[in-house]
């Protein structure tokens, strides 16, 4: 599993939100976006997602093209920003209702996915009454369910307390020791270098340092 | 597209908002119910009161001049025909942009394809406009099967509407006035299931839910007027959408093309942009 980003620019409304950005991600790795609120790492995360399209240059997921080949990576679990799931569901029925979209995702791996990030899947109360870090995990257990090969976690830690962080750090690098890819936008620095087994610098759309070695 | 399908299906039947929109319709036709069984309550008092030779000739109130979509003289059965759209509209056809407002099309878009996801979500506005269109003028027919007899239109009382030979299948409904009720039921249904899809398009460029709301029963209600002033009355959706043609002279031909227009304006352009839309 690798994901490939050639010359990959972004511009909204005139502004440019991404400026020439080619990167290398390869599974089995954590790579940690660091920077300031704006500096594009969100954006680059959408950008992999599917989310947008480039104004200029490609994103190559195992040799198919994003946006020409297929429209989103196929096996991809993200939580970007604040996570959103209908208020009236509890959290194992909104996953449920999700996993019903993409491929077939089992009960037990749902219930799989709530209990690592230490929510309980039996939990009768719906989602709007919802803790702030219940709503965050929910989020993350979204993104790990049915195991996918690329994760993408948009400032994972927030809202979350100690056991929360530690919980999710297990999980992360469990799914790196399985293969995954995890990209992770995180503002804690020595929690993104703790984890991260590389880490780029973003600033106003650009990558500043920290490029990962090609393989 | 099938999963995506199911999800979006599933959501319509259990969104609350669907109800309401149904029980609002049904509480009109109750409303109006209860203003035609006082009136026949009236008329029958004045026959016992005067006797049938003063009173007049007196033709009984049928279920084809009692239904909503067949009563032209109270004010129930012209608001349900103002505001359907807005009925139509705010139970599911929100559901895009209030989901791309909260962030929760980011969930669905990461999980399956944008141009199915597209398709997906104009089908099942359409089904849930049809849904509640269906439910709520099926509700009104029944309801007064339930207390009319099915008496067949007498034209020279005046009371039953369309009764001119200039407007569209009078004499199916003077013959078979049930098949002319349920063919203009379906009229109905189609063409505010379309006109439910209208707010997926203002979805993509409006910034407030109310106006997404709004938007299309604005539209109806103004072209109305507009049509109305230029003498075009046959063009307007909200003149000739009602069984009863009252003011106006229908055709057929208008309603279809009409039709075909809305479904290429917004399942085009729904689809199209759509598909390309950034999602922040």
């Amino acid at each position: 599993m690798y994901i490939e980003i050639h010359n990959l620019s972004k511009k909204i409304k005139g502004v440019t939100v991404l400026e020439n950005i080619s990167l290398r991600f390869t599974g089995g790795r954590i790579y940690g976006l660091q920077g300031k609120n704006g500096s594009g790492k969100t954006m680059l995360m959408r950008a992999v997602c599917g989310l947008i399209r480039p104004t200029e240059g490609t994103i190559d997921i195992d040799g198919k093209i994003l946006h020409r080949d297929i429209s989103f990576p196929q096996s991809l679990g993200a939580l970007i920003e604040n996570p959103t799931f209908l208020s009236g569901y509890t959290g194992f029925q909104n996953l449920k209702l999700l996993a019903g979209i993409g491929e077939r995702v089992f009960d037990d791996e749902i219930m799989a996915a709530l209990e690592a990030v230490g929510l309980d899947p039996l939990d009768k109360r719906t989602y709007k009454k919802y803790s702030l870090g219940m709503k965050r995990r929910l989020g993350i257990a979204y993104a790990i369910m049915g195991a996918p090969q690329i994760i993408i976690l948009d400032e994972p830690f927030n809202a979350l307390d100690e056991s929360g962080v530690l919980q999710i750090r297990d999980v992360l690098l469990k799914k790196k020791a399985d293969g995954a890819l995890i990209i992770l936008a995180c503002h804690d620095r020595e929690e993104l270098e703790l984890l991260s087994d590389e880490t780029l610098k973003m600033e106003n759309g650009r990558i500043l340092t920290g490029l990962p070695d090609k393989e | 597209m099938r999963n995506l399908l199911k999800f979006e299906i599933r959501r319509v039947r259990e969104s609350k908002a669907v109800y309401i929109a149904i029980a609002i319709g049904a509480m009109l036709s109750l409303w109006l119910l209860v203003i035609e069984l006082r009136e026949v309550h009236e008329v029958e008092e004045g026959i016992a009161l005067y006797g049938l030779e003063k009173a007049g000739l007196y033709y009984p109130r049928s279920l084809y001049n009692s239904f909503i979509g067949l009563e032209y003289a109270y004010l129930p059965s012209t608001i349900l025909y103002t505001v359907f759209p807005l009925l139509v509209s705010f139970p599911y056809a929100v559901s895009y942009f209030s989901d791309q407002k909260s962030g929760y099309l980011k969930n669905i878009l990461t999980a399956c394809d944008k141009k199915q996801y597209f398709k997906a979500k104009y089908i099942a506005v359409f089904l849930s406009g049809v849904f509640v269109t269906f439910a709520i003028l099926m509700f009104s027919l029944v309801l007064s099967a339930m207390f009319f007899p099915a008496l067949k239109p007498e034209l020279t009382t005046s009371t039953f509407t369309p009764q001119s030979e200039a407007q569209m299948w009078t004499g199916l409904y003077v013959a078979h006035p049930l098949v002319y009720t349920l063919l203009y039921i379906l009229i109905d249904t189609i063409f505010y299931g379309l006109i439910s899809t209208l707010p997926l398009l203002i979805g993509l460029i409006a910034q407030n839910r109310v106006t997404v709301i709004c938007v299309p029963v604005l539209l109806y209600v103004m072209s109305d007027y507009v049509l109305n002033a230029a003498g075009l009355d046959r063009f307007s959706p909200m003149a000739f959408l009602r069984p009863c043609q009252i003011f106006v002279e229908a055709e057929f031909v208008i309603i279809v093309c009409e039709a075909v227009m809305l479904f290429l304006l917004t399942a085009g352009t729904f689809g199209l942009s759509g598909g390309r839309k950034d999602v922040l």
